[in-house]
């Protein structure tokens, strides 16, 4: 209908990025917890210590206070203030939402890339593997590995950041062969481009937007895992402040002191909110075929 | 449309061999000997530990079950690859194995148990979702950019950013805890699924926490796809060819856009199902129901590896059934993929 | 499938009222359609008038985004508004005000009084339906057929567009017919009802050559039929040089250009329309008869420039082109062309292509032999 000025792919996915709302409010609440989850140990109390570290007295006249000035959210059975462990549990999840999506993509990508490329029996087996750990229930695949490997931090890490990396796979891979029949790489072709420079200049840059949607999106996806394994008590192991422990712990209390319950769940949900609107944000912005509908 | 159905089945095969594979490997990797997880705390004498290595097919046995020993008098261990074989074997016979706990009793009785919970519970809440999110995704997409449609964007966005189990605790805080105490005990919903998993209940209102749970998130895609399919469909030649023919805007959408918007959202319900279907651990054990989710976690904390391995056994054949029935609904609305490509050129 | 069936509206056709006295069947007069966008207002269609009779055919000729096809989706109401706003103007069907109409009068219409058919026959026809059932759809709304009657009329119309074995092929989905088939189903469809008016937006664009001939022939053919007018739009001049009795030349969203086929073809006095004559390939292209594309791409239509809209790419532009949009030039056979030198017979005797004036004098003695 009229024509735009020229710009980059990424130039004008930002500037379209840029006019979304919500997409922005999800990026800055994001930006915010990283910055208090980095910081936090410079002016957050420590209040996760192990319960014998506690003065059992102090503990009793402390436990379960309900939200204050002082404990805005209130405290826990220990005594402890849960605005500061909901602050430092946000260390975890963040740490589990990007290191569990930074292996599963780096897997999937890997996988995907030489699916697409190779062809043949390469294509056959590795996308036979991933349907293969697509057929598993996903929750209670992540329960079994982590029964057989062990509860931990690092072992979340893996079980989520290894049962993730099909999805992945699957998108990479489509991505690139929906690229690589376009009719501009074929153009590439014919004018003699190298196998590596064709890779380099028209598929990666094409087929990478949607592995980057597709990723912001899955760390709230991996940030959800976290809290569910935590909370059957296969996840982090206490005292890490881990938002799942913390909702498990409330759920006792739940008729009668339910902030504790509450609080954690609140902070799952706007930080995977913040991860999917960004994401959501993401792939309007990058859509190469919704460009200019 | 057989041979499109005998050739899902052919695929099934080898998927279905990898993922039993795999449970076989990762319990026999788990340290921790199965006899001691039976044992437990007590003692076993020798004999009646050979009894049990041969019961649960660790040891070679003769044709009557009873223990072959080699020249030293040993029992001879089974090689993996064989109890593997005879896992599969036995599959076909409806012999799941025996729990280690429970009395040795065949995991076969304890999952038919236990699966009409979660299959009613599944029913219960698939339908919810169907009705809810169609309508709710319906709606917005027509509506597009009204106060509804902003509405249920939002409360999707929410609901799918929540935790499952927080969902259902928030559930029972509102309509268990919170109204109970408002009307003084004189209107309240029932938080859990009575008692222990043995619990006879036949009340339907147990049935409402815990479906609108397990349809919470399933519901707000549902109601996303409907809305996106619909928005898609809608900005299709083709509903602008019906719109020139004088078809009324509500014509176009009942006659045209619905069935073509329909036929992926029926893909999702029908997917979603088949999970349902796989038990849902976090609703069942926020809601203490009795259904074969619950029962594998526990079974998982507790190393009862026969128990795992036949549910998710069990499990991974009811998806894939239901994956081939929606595969094969899927080509029977979709004239395309029905008559394939023979004729057009 | 659900209970919103096609209920025939008990109301006269228009088609059957007398166009009234000093009116055309159509008559479009200084339409302006906007569209109130993010980046600005898109003046799709700024100004466009014209008029057409029962049995005439017009051709309307320009580039992608010259809003050729928003002039016939407005003539239609198939634009949503917002973002589309009718800015001006009005369209006068049998004297009656396609613009004002309640959207119930309107679906009484489309379809029925006025019918489109559209450039991708690929994508026009609904997947998941027969043929038949689409094909029924028009006549069961608007002349309240049974399903049996519609369903036996769809035949005869695949029968009569030149579809074999209609009979069998009424029962099938779209996807298993091929393109050119499937335009000649959406000719079909549109003239189940015996419309007064088909609109055709590039109907063989998206067709092999050898089916684009077909498709327009079997137009004409249903033309000399039933005596409906037609609309033809187009980016191809060559398209319309046969059929069209007028041609409407039109540029960002102007008509540039207005005449009968003769006039635009061998006495063409507007700048664009002399680059549009010489961007058909002529089968001798040689030194003398070059094919000449226009250079430069349409203005947005956001932001159109100042003065004449064609100046940036007209090679003949003037300061006075710059800056003055130029007034409507109108002679008296009704041709009429938007530009300041147009009625300048010397700058039109010596700027217009070669070709037209060989051709006029190849029409000329063709003419005779006829007559």
């Amino acid at each position: 209908m009229k024509t735009r000025p020229s710009r980059t792919l990424w130039g004008d996915a930002w500037s379209r990025l840029k006019r979304n709302k919500l997409a922005i409010i999800g990026a800055i609440w994001i930006l915010l917890m990283i910055l208090v989850a980095l910081t936090a140990d410079l002016w957050v109390p420590q209040t996760l210590g192990s319960p014998t570290e506690a003065d059992s007295t102090v503990m009793k006249s402390m436990s379960r206070l309900p939200p204050s000035l002082e404990h805005p959210f209130g405290t826990d059975t220990l005594g402890r203030d849960v605005l500061c462990r909901v602050i430092y549990g946000a260390r975890i999840s963040l740490a589990v939402g990007v290191l569990a999506t930074a292996i599963s993509t780096l897997i999937g990508l890997v996988a995907g890339a030489l699916a697409a490329y190779n062809g043949g029996w390469w294509d056959t087996i590795i996308m036979r593997t991933a349907d293969i750990f697509l057929a598993f229930p996903y929750t209670l695949f992540v329960i079994a590995m982590l029964a057989v490997i062990g509860p931990g931090i690092q072992n979340v890490f893996i079980a989520i950041g290894i049962l993730g990396w099909p999805s992945i796979a699957r998108v990479f891979r489509s991505a690139i062969l929906s690229v690589k029949e376009n009719d501009y790489v074929d153009a590439a072709r014919a004018m003699g481009a190298s196998n590596a420079r064709i890779i380099t200049r028209h598929i990666f840059p094409n087929s990478v937007a949607s592995v980057v949607v597709y990723a912001t999106m899955n760390i709230g996806g991996a940030i959800l895992t976290e809290s569910a394994l935590s909370f059957l008590g296969m996840g982090v192991v206490p005292p890490d402040p881990s938002w799942g422990i913390m909702i498990q712990d409330g759920q006792t209390y739940l008729a009668t002191e339910p902030w504790l319950m509450i609080m954690p769940g609140i902070a799952i949900l706007t930080t995977v909110l913040a991860f999917t609107l960004l994401g959501d944000g993401l792939r309007d912005a990058l859509d190469v075929k919704m460009k200019d509908a | 449309m057989l041979k499109f159905i005998l050739k899902r089945i052919l695929q099934f095969i080898p998927v279905f061999l990898g993922v039993t594979l795999i449970l076989f490997v990762l319990q026999n990797v788990v340290p921790g000997d199965p006899i001691q997880l039976i044992a437990g705390e007590k003692k076993l004498d020798p004999q009646t530990e050979v009894n049990l290595r041969a019961a649960y097919h660790l040891i070679e046995t003769d044709d009557n079950g009873a223990p072959i020993y080699d020249e030293n008098g040993k029992t001879i261990e089974t090689p993996l690859w064989k109890r593997y074989i005879q896992y599969i074997v036995g599959l076909f016979h409806g012999d799941l194995g025996r729990s280690y706990q429970q009395n040795g009793k065949p995991v076969a009785n304890i999952l038919a148990e236990k699966y009409p919970y979660t299959v009613r519970l599944a029913i219960v809440a698939i339908i919810i979702e169907s009705i809810i999110g169609i309508a709710a995704g319906m709606i917005s997409a027509i509506k597009r950019y009204s106060a509804w449609d902003v509405g249920v964007t939002l409360v999707t966005s929410t609901l799918v950013a929540m935790p499952a189990f927080w969902f259902g605790m928030l559930q029972q805080l509102f309509w268990g805890v919170f109204l109970k105490s408002v009307t003084d005990g004189g209107f309240y919903l029932p938080i859990s699924g009575a008692g222990g998993p043995h619990a006879e209940f036949e009340g339907w209102v147990y049935y409402i926490l815990p479906a609108l749970t397990l349809a919470a998130v399933s519901t707000a895609y549902t109601a996303r796809i409907m809305r996106s399919q619909l928005l898609e469909v809608l900005n299709q030649d083709y509903i602008r060819t019906a719109r020139a023919k004088g078809l009324s805007r509500k014509a176009v959408i009942w006659r045209h856009a619905l069935k073509n918007a329909l036929i992926p959202v029926v893909t999702y319900i029908g997917l979603d199902f088949g999970g349902m279907l796989a038990g849902a651990i976090l609703t069942e054990t926020v809601f203490n129901w009795p259904g074969v989710g619950f029962e594998t976690y526990r079974a998982i904390t507790q190393r009862d590896w026969p128990i795992v391995m036949g549910s998710v056994t069990v499990i991974v054949i009811v998806v894939m059934i239901i994956n081939l029935v929606v595969d094969v609904s899927y080509a029977f609305l979709d004239p395309r993929i029905r008559l394939g490509s023979s004729k057009s050129e | 499938m659900f209970g919103f069936g096609l209920k025939k509206r008990n109301k006269v056709d228009l088609r059957d009222t007398p166009i009234p006295e000093g009116h055309h069947l159509l008559e479009v007069n200084d339409l302006k359609m906007y569209f109130h966008t993010q980046d600005g207002v898109v003046k799709a269609v700024n100004g466009v008038s014209y008029t057409l009779d029962r049995g005439e055919t017009l051709g309307v000729v320009g580039e992608s985004g010259s809003g050729k096809s928003v002039t016939s989706l407005t003539i239609m109401g198939l634009i949503e508004m917002p973002p589309g706003k009718v800015e001006g103007g009005d369209v006068l069907y049998r004297g009656k005000s396609l613009i004002t109409m309640s959207e119930e009068e309107m679906e009484g219409v489309r379809g029925n009084d006025i019918a489109m058919i559209f450039q991708d026959p690929m994508t026009s026809l609904n997947p998941v339906y027969t043929i038949g059932r689409q094909l029924s759809e028009g006549m069961r709304l608007h002349k309240g057929m049974s399903k049996k009657e519609a369903l036996e009329r769809s035949v005869e119309l695949l029968r009569m567009v030149g579809i074999p074995n209609p009979e069998q092929r009424v029962k099938e989905y779209p996807h298993e017919f091929s393109g050119g088939m499937r335009q000649r189903v959406m000719i079909a469809m549109a003239l189940a009802c015996d419309p007064d008016i088909l609109i055709a937006d590039e109907p063989t664009t998206a067709l092999d050559v050898t089916i684009q001939a077909q498709i327009i022939e079997l137009m004409e053919e249903m033309q000399e039929k039933n005596g409906n007018a037609i609309i033809m739009i187009t980016h191809d001049l060559g398209v319309v040089a046969d059929i069209a009795d007028k041609i409407m030349v039109m540029y960002a969203g102007q008509p540039v250009e207005f005449g009968t086929r003769d006039e635009i073809f061998y006495n063409p006095i507007h700048p664009y329309t002399w680059g549009l004559n010489r961007s058909i390939p002529e089968p001798a292209i040689d030194e003398k008869h070059p094919l000449t594309p226009i250079k430069g791409n349409p203005p947005s239509l956001v932001d159109l420039p100042e003065g004449c809209s064609f100046a940036p790419r007209c090679p003949y532009a003037t300061d006075l082109c710059r800056s003055t949009v130029p007034p409507v030039h109108t002679t008296e056979t009704g041709h009429y062309a938007k530009c300041h030198y147009c009625n300048d017979a010397e700058f039109v005797a010596a700027n217009a292509p070669e070709t037209s004036r060989t051709k006029l004098e190849g029409a000329k003695q063709k003419k005779g032999g006829e007559a």
